[in-house]
C-alpha cells in the first residue's frame, strides 16, 4: 500500500434465511428477495471483478457474506429453484425483445437484460451454479477480503444471555470457514450494532475488527486522536473501523445521494406493475399479485410521475462522473488529514451490496469506475482493506466505545420500539431455556443432539434482526410476524420433548429439513459452565444422599441471628435430625456478614436477602422475607435438591408455608411456638388480628401441627378449631451437655452472691407476662423467712425501670440484683450456682428455661400455666406456684430454701425427668410425624394410632 | 450390521437427505447398507406412497413431489402454529436501553407472588397500586433508598411493558416494580438489571483530536539562513538538500558518518579510533 490514504469499501451482502421446502417454486414471494439479488447485485458484482480482473486491475474490496445468505447460495433446493426463476426471467426477456420491436426506446433495453441474465447463467455454468465458489476464487486470488457476520444477522445488543452471542458469533466463523476453508479475519456486526462487552466474545472468536458507525467513535472516550481517519481498539484488543459519515450520505442519502440522479434507472417503473395484467401473468405471483420482473425502461427524471425512458449509455457517463466525483472528495480529504495526522488515514464506506445493481442499477458501474480510479498511478487515495491498515502500524489508541448502529438515530430504535417490541420478551426467554437444555446435556443420545441441534438453529432464526426491522419499516409485516411465531412455536416443541426426555425422530427429522441452516451448528455453544458445574454437582449430591430423605425448614431466625426462643429450637432441632440420618435445610433471614450459604454441623442453611424498600413495616417485611423464600425454593429447585417435607415454624414464614404447600405440592408441617392469642390475652388490634389469621392459615394448611405442650394443644384446638387428630405434642428439647460443659465457675457466684447467701433466680425477659413483677413482690416475704437469699435477674426488658424503682422503694437493693442481658456462657454458670429458679410465668407455651435450669440442678418452682405445667410436676420435679400469687410464689421459695434435702430429691428426680426432652427423642418423634405426612396411611389408621399414642 | 427395518420416520429422513442434497450413496452409507440396496428399496417406497419415479431424474419435479408429501404427512404434526402467548415463567423485571433518552422494560410476575400480595395487602391484584419506579443509581451502589433520583408511575397491573422516554442520558438505572402503600411507603416486588443509557452522540470529534504539523507548509519560505546555519553546525554531514522540494526528512548526522562513508564500512579502523569519534553523537560535539 502507498498512497497518503486508503478507501475501504465495504460491501455488506445479507438476506435473511427464506427457503420453503414445504411450499412450490413462486408461492412465496418472499424467495424472490434472493433470485433478485442474485440477478441484480452478486452476479453484476462477480462479472465487474472478472472484468477487473481481466484489465489487470489491483482492485481491494472487503465484502461481508452472512451466514444465512452463505447457506442460501450453496444449498441446492435455492440453487434449483433460482435456476427455474432465471429461465422464466430469460424466457420474459426473449418476449420482450418481441414486444418491443420497433420502439428503439425500449427494444435496445430488452436485449441489454436478455444479456445481462445470459451473463449470468454463464455465470451459474462456470461456478456449479454456487456463486460462492466466485467469491472464495476473488477472495484466494487476493482482490477480496470476506469477513463474516452474526450466525443470523441478529442484533446483538438485544440478545439476553452471553451464550447466545456466543453462539451467533461462533456459528458465524463456523459456517465461514465450511465455506472459504479459512479463519475470517473480521466480521460485519449487524446493523453495525455494537454494545460494550460484545467485544469479548469477538476476541474469544479470534476476530480482529469490525465496523461501527461513525458515532461509535466520535462518542468513544477516550476521544480517538484521530477520530474516524484511522481505528482505536476495544479492551479486548478488537479493532473499531469507523463508517464515514460523508461517504455515507453521499451514496445513501434519498435526496442528495448519486442514485436519485435524473439519468439512473426509476426502481418503482417495472413491467411487472405497468404491462397488462394478461401480458404479465405467467410470470408474476400465481395468485395475480403483481411483483418486480427486473424489467424497467424508465430513467427517475427528476423525482415527477413523468418519466423518461431510460439511456444506458448517459447512466453509465454519470455514474462514471460521480465516481470521479466521489474519489475526488475523498482524496482531498484524505490528503488534508494525511500530512496532519502523523499516519495514513482511511475511509471506511460500508454499504449494502444489495444496493449495488438491486437498488441503484447503476451501482456496480460506479463501483467499477471507482476503483479503476483508486488504481490508477496519480490517485493519492489508494483502495485498502481494514486487515491491512492493521498490519501497517504497530499499535493504536485503546477506547471505550459505546452503544451504537447504523440505524435511524444511531441505536436501537429500528428494532426495538412499539411495532416490535412484543418479540423480546418470548426470545429472551427462548435463549435462557436454550442454555438451560444445552447445559443439562452433556452426553446426549443421537436423537437428543439432533433435537439440541435443530433448537438451536430454531432459536438463531427467530433472533434474525430482519423481522423487526420489517415490522418496523411495516412492508411485508405478515411474513416477518409468522416467521418469528414459527420459530418459536418450533423450539418450544423441541424443548418441551427435550424437557420430557421424548424426543420424537419424526418431528426432529421434519424440522431439520424445514429449517434447514447451519447442518453442523454446535449446540454446545450454549452451554454455561457455571450451570453446568451446578448441574453436575446436583447429581452427583444426588447420588450421596439418595436414600436420604429430606425437610426443608423454614424458620424467620436462626443463629447466630437470635431474636426469641425460635432460633435455638430450630437449630437444636436440626441437628438433631441431621444425627437420625436427614437432609435438613433451613431457610432463614440474612444477617450481617454471615455466609448465604452455610453448612452448620451437617444442617444446610440458607439465608435469604430481603428486598428493600420493603414498605416500611416488619408485617410488610414479612411479605418480602416470605417472597424471598420461595425464589429461594425454586433456586434451590433449580439446582437439583428436592425435599420430602416442609417444615413451618410461626406465623412468620406462613405465606412461604402456603405456596410450597399449596403450589409446590408439598407435605407441610407446622410448629405453633405460641399464639397471637396467648401472647396478647385475646385479639383485639387489627394487626393482632392479621398474625392471627396468617397462625390459622398455617395450622388449616399443614397436614400436622406440632405443639410442644397439652396446654398449648388446647390453646391451638380451642383458637384454630384444629381438629384434635392433626395436632401432635412434641415438647422442646434441652441439652444438658450445653448447660454443664459451660457451668460452675465460683466467681461468677462470688461477683452476685456473698458465701452463705443462696441464689434464688429469675431468668428470662423482663416483660410483665413472665410474671417478674410477682418475684420481686415475693422477695420481702421470702426474705422474712429465710435472710440467707439473694435474688438474682437475668433478663433485659421494658419492665426494668419500673421493677429497679420498686425495689428501691422496699429497701431491697442490696438483696435483689439486675444483671440485664448476659452472655450464655455467664447465664449457664449462674444457673449452675443457683439454688432455686423460679417462673412465675403469666403466659408461657413451654419453658424451656426451666428444663436448662433442672438440667443445671437448680431446684425449680414455676407457676402452675402453660407448657410449664407438663414440664414441673408439683413436688416431684420441682413447686408450682399459682398464677400471679406472689404469696404462692414466696411460699414456694421458702419451702426449697428451708429443705435442702429434699430439694437435692426435686432436682435429681427433675434431671431423670429431663430424659424426655432429650433432643434425639424428640428429633424421633419429629421424624415419625414427617413420614406420617410423606406416606399418610389411611385415615382410620392414622386416628386409630394416635388414640393409642394418647 | 443390524437388520434394518425401516420405518416410515426412516424413510422421511432418507428423503430429507436426498432432498437436502446428499447423494444417495452418501445415505447409503450412513444407513450401512449399500447403493443398490437403497435405490431398490427407494424405487419400492415410492411405488408404495404411489409416486412415480421420475425418468427423467429432474430435482425440481421431484420437489414437486415432497412438497405434497410434506402436507400430507406433517399436517398433524402442527409445524405451523403460530400461536404466541406473552405469558413467562417466573418472576423477572428486564431492562434494556434503547437509546440515550429511551429505556424499555418488561416483566412478569409469577402467580404465586401475585396471590401472596393480594392475600397480605387484601386487595385483587386489579386493585393493588402496581407502580414502576425508575431509579438514577449512577456510580452508587444501589440498596433500595440511596438512587439520586426516582421516578415513579402508576401502571395497570395487567401492564407487561413500558417505555420510559425522555429520561437522561449517560446515567445508570435500575427499574423497581412494586406497590405504592397509603403510608407513602414503596414496597418492592421486583428488581431489574442496572442499565447504562448512552451519552449523547458526541458531534465535536468528527475530525482528528490531535494534529501534526509542519512549521513551513511550504519549503519555499523556510528561511536560508536557517538552513544555512543547520548546516554549518554539522560539519560532518555528507548529504546536502540539493533542492528544498526533497527535504520531508530531518536533516542531521547521518547514521554511523564516521564508519560507514557511503562506500565502504571502516570496521578495521575502529580498533585504532577513539572510542568518541567511534560514537560521534552530534548532540554532544554541538554543547558547549
Amino acid at each position: 500500500m502507498t498512497g497518503k490514504g486508503y478507501l475501504a469499501l465495504v460491501l455488506h451482502a445479507h438476506l435473511p434465511y427464506v427457503r420453503h421446502p414445504e411450499a412450490d417454486y413462486g408461492q412465496y414471494l418472499e424467495e424472490r428477495w434472493l433470485y433478485e439479488a442474485i440477478t441484480e447485485s452478486y452476479s453484476p458484482l462477480l462479472r465487474m471483478f472478472e472484468r477487473l480482473e481481466a484489465d489487470e486491475v489491483p482492485f481491494r474490496l472487503t465484502l461481508s457474506i452472512t451466514p444465512t445468505l452463505l447457506s442460501m447460495l450453496s444449498d441446492r433446493l435455492c440453487q434449483e429453484r433460482y435456476w427455474t426463476h432465471l429461465h422464466r426471467s430469460l424466457r420474459l426477456a426473449e418476449r420482450e425483445i418481441a414486444r418491443t420491436e420497433g420502439q428503439p426506446d425500449f427494444q435496445p433495453l430488452a436485449e441489454h437484460y436478455h444479456r445481462e441474465l445470459l451473463e449470468t447463467k454463464r455465470l451459474l455454468q462456470q461456478w456449479n451454479g454456487n456463486l460462492v465458489n466466485a467469491y472464495r476464487h476473488y477472495q484466494e486470488m487476493g482482490f477480496l477480503d470476506i469477513v463474516t457476520s452474526s450466525a443470523t444477522h441478529a442484533f446483538l445488543p438485544l440478545l439476553a444471555t452471553e451464550e447466545s452471542v456466543r453462539a451467533q458469533i461462533q456459528t458465524g466463523v463456523a459456517v465461514y470457514e465450511q465455506h472459504f476453508g479459512r479463519k475470517p479475519s473480521g466480521i460485519w456486526l449487524p446493523e453495525c450494532a455494537y454494545a460494550p462487552g460484545l467485544d469479548r466474545a469477538l476476541s474469544a472468536a479470534g476476530l480482529k475488527y469490525f465496523v461501527a458507525d461513525t458515532h461509535a467513535l466520535t462518542s468513544a472516550r477516550p476521544t480517538p486522536a484521530f477520530a474516524t481517519l484511522s481505528p482505536v481498539l476495544t479492551r479486548s484488543r478488537v479493532a473499531v473501523f469507523a463508517r464515514d459519515a460523508e461517504s455515507s450520505r453521499q451514496v445513501w442519502s434519498s435526496h442528495e445521494g448519486y442514485p436519485g440522479d435524473v439519468d439512473y434507472r426509476e426502481y418503482y417503473r417495472d413491467i411487472g406493475y405497468d404491462l397488462d395484467i394478461n401480458l404479465i401473468r405467467e410470470f408474476i405471483h400465481p395468485d395475480g399479485i403483481r411483483v418486480n420482473t427486473g424489467f424497467k425502461y424508465y430513467r427517475t427524471s427528476g423525482g415527477g410521475i413523468d418519466k423518461q425512458p431510460y439511456q444506458l449509455s448517459r447512466a453509465a457517463d454519470k455514474a462514471r462522473q460521480h465516481a470521479e466525483h466521489f474519489h475526488a472528495g475523498r482524496s482531498q480529504h484524505v490528503d488534508y488529514w494525511a500530512e496532519k495526522m502523523g499516519r495514513a488515514p482511511i475511509v471506511v464506506a460500508p454499504f449494502d451490496a444489495e444496493l449495488f445493481g438491486h437498488w441503484w442499477y447503476e451501482g456496480p458501474q460506479w463501483l467499477e469506475a471507482l476503483l479503476r480510479l483508486l488504481a490508477s498511478e496519480e490517485s493519492l487515495l489508494k483502495a485498502g482493506t481494514p486487515l491491512q491498515y492493521l498490519q501497517q502500524y504497530e499499535d493504536y489508541q485503546v477506547c471505550d466505545i459505546p452503544f451504537s448502529s447504523w440505524g435511524r438515530d444511531g441505536y436501537a430504535d429500528v428494532w426495538l420500539n412499539g411495532k416490535n417490541d412484543w418479540v423480546y420478551p418470548v426470545l429472551h426467554e427462548c435463549e435462557r431455556e436454550m442454555v438451560e437444555l444445552a447445559s443439562r446435556c452433556e452426553h446426549p443420545d443421537a436423537w437428543t443432539e439432533r433435537a439440541l441441534r435443530q433448537a438451536a438453529r430454531e432459536l438463531m432464526l427467530a433472533q434474525s434482526s430482519d423481522w423487526a426491522f420489517i415490522m418496523d419499516n411495516e412492508t411485508m409485516v405478515d411474513y416477518a410476524i409468522k416467521r418469528v411465531k414459527q420459530h418459536v412455536q418450533r423450539f418450544r416443541k423441541l424443548s418441551q420433548m427435550l424437557r420430557e426426555g421424548a424426543v420424537e425422530p419424526q418431528v426432529v427429522s421434519a424440522l431439520e429439513a424445514l429449517d434447514h441452516v447451519f447442518p453442523t451448528v454446535d449446540y454446545r455453544l450454549y452451554q454455561n459452565k457455571a450451570r453446568m458445574n451446578e448441574i453436575f454437582r446436583s447429581d452427583s449430591d444426588r447420588a450421596a444422599v439418595s436414600r436420604k430423605p429430606s425437610v426443608l425448614m423454614l424458620s424467620w431466625e436462626f443463629p447466630p441471628m437470635t431474636v426469641g426462643g425460635l432460633s435455638r429450637h430450630v437449630f437444636d432441632l436440626a441437628r438433631y435430625l441431621v444425627t437420625s440420618g436427614w437432609d435438613v435445610h433451613v431457610l432463614t433471614t440474612e444477617i450481617g456478614d454471615y455466609p448465604k450459604e452455610e453448612d452448620v454441623l451437617g444442617v444446610h442453611v440458607h439465608r435469604v436477602h430481603v428486598r428493600q424498600p420493603d414498605g416500611g413495616e416488619f408485617f410488610h417485611w414479612t411479605l418480602q422475607l416470605n417472597l424471598m423464600m420461595v425464589d429461594e425454593y425454586e433456586n434451590l429447585l433449580n439446582r437439583g435438591f428436592s425435599f420430602a417435607v416442609v417444615h413451618a415454624h410461626d406465623w412468620l414464614v406462613a405465606y412461604a408455608a402456603e405456596i410450597l404447600k399449596d403450589r409446590h405440592g408439598l407435605p407441610l408441617v407446622a410448629t405453633i411456638h405460641a399464639t397471637e392469642h396467648g401472647r396478647n390475652h385475646g385479639i383485639r388490634t387489627e394487626l393482632q388480628q392479621r398474625i392471627h389469621a396468617l397462625e390459622w392459615g398455617l395450622t388449616y394448611r399443614a397436614t400436622r401441627v406440632i405443639l410442644c405442650s397439652t396446654y398449648m394443644q388446647r390453646e391451638a384446638v380451642e383458637i384454630f378449631s384444629l381438629p384434635r387428630d392433626k395436632t401432635v405434642v412434641i415438647p422442646n428439647g434441652v441439652d444438658p451437655a450445653v448447660i454443664l460443659n459451660s457451668a460452675a465457675s465460683p466467681d461468677r457466684r462470688q461477683a452476685v452472691a456473698l458465701d452463705g447467701e443462696q441464689i434464688v433466680l429469675y431468668l428470662g425477659r423482663l416483660v410483665r407476662e413472665k410474671g417478674v413483677h410477682v418475684l420481686v413482690e415475693a422477695a420481702p416475704r421470702v426474705l422474712v423467712e429465710c435472710p440467707q437469699a439473694k435474688f438474682v435477674l437475668i433478663g433485659a426488658g421494658p419492665e426494668r425501670p419500673g421493677l429497679e424503682a420498686r425495689v428501691r422503694e422496699m429497701g431491697l437493693a442490696d438483696k435483689v440484683v439486675f444483671l440485664g442481658f448476659v452472655s450464655d456462657e455467664e447465664r449457664n454458670a449462674m444457673l449452675c450456682a443457683a439454688t432455686v429458679a423460679v417462673f412465675p410465668s403469666l403466659y408461657e407455651p413451654f419453658g424451656i428455661v426451666a428444663l436448662e435450669a433442672m438440667a443445671a440442678g437448680a431446684a425449680v418452682v414455676a407457676s402452675d400455666v402453660g407448657g410449664l405445667g407438663d414440664v414441673v410436676r408439683h413436688e416431684q420435679t420441682g413447686l408450682t406456684s399459682l398464677v400471679g400469687d406472689s404469696a404462692s410464689v414466696a411460699a414456694q421459695i421458702v419451702r426449697i430454701l428451708q429443705n435442702p434435702e429434699w430439694a437435692e430429691q426435686l432436682t435429681q428426680s427433675a434431671q431423670q425427668a429431663l430424659n424426655q426432652y432429650d433432643w434425639r427423642h424428640i428429633a424421633e418423634a419429629t421424624i415419625h410425624v414427617y413420614q406420617q405426612v410423606m406416606h399418610p396411611v389411611p385415615a382410620v389408621g392414622v386416628v386409630h394410632r394416635e388414640d393409642r399414642e394418647e | 450390521m443390524q437388520k434394518h427395518e425401516w420405518q416410515q420416520a426412516d424413510w422421511l429422513d432418507v428423503l430429507r437427505r436426498l432432498e437436502q442434497g446428499q447423494s444417495q450413496r452418501q445415505v447409503a452409507e450412513l444407513l450401512g447398507v449399500s447403493l443398490g440396496q437403497l435405490k431398490y428399496r427407494l424405487r419400492r417406497y415410492r411405488q408404495a406412497v404411489g409416486q412415480e419415479e421420475s425418468s427423467a431424474g429432474l430435482c425440481s419435479e421431484e420437489m414437486l413431489g415432497f412438497s405434497e408429501l410434506w402436507q400430507k404427512d406433517y399436517q398433524e404434526m402442527d409445524l405451523w402454529n403460530e400461536s404466541w402467548s406473552r405469558h413467562l415463567s417466573g418472576s423477572r423485571v428486564s431492562l434494556w436501553a434503547v437509546d440515550p433518552h429511551h429505556l424499555f422494560a418488561y416483566w412478569t410476575v409469577a402467580d404465586w407472588r401475585k396471590q401472596l400480595i393480594e392475600e397480605h395487602f387484601r386487595q385483587s391484584w386489579m386493585d393493588v397500586p402496581v407502580c414502576l419506579r425508575l431509579n438514577d443509581v449512577t456510580d452508587l451502589w444501589f440498596d433500595g433508598y440511596n438512587a439520586h433520583e426516582s421516578v415513579s408511575i402508576r401502571i395497570h397491573p395487567n401492564t407487561d411493558n413500558w417505555h420510559f422516554l425522555q429520561i437522561a442520558s449517560n446515567r445508570n438505572y435500575v427499574l423497581e416494580l412494586g406497590i405504592s402503600l397509603d403510608s407513602g411507603a414503596f414496597f418492592s416486588i421486583l428488581r431489574s438489571n442496572m442499565v447504562h443509557c448512552p451519552a449523547d452522540k458526541s458531534v465535536d470529534a468528527v475530525h482528528p483530536a490531535i494534529e501534526f504539523r509542519k512549521v513551513w507548509e511550504d519549503e519555499r519560505d523556510r528561511p536560508d539562513g536557517l538552513l544555512a546555519k543547520h548546516a554549518g553546525v554539522s560539519t560532518r554531514v555528507s548529504s546536502k538538500p540539493s533542492s528544498s522540494s526533497q527535504v520531508t526528512g530531518v536533516i542531521g548526522e547521518p547514521p554511523y558518518a564516521p564508519i560507514f562513508d557511503g562506500y565502504s564500512i571502516r570496521l578495521a579502523d575502529t580498533s585504532r579510533v577513539d572510542e568518541e569519534t567511534v560514537h560521534p553523537v552530534p548532540s554532544e560535539e554541538a554543547r558547549p
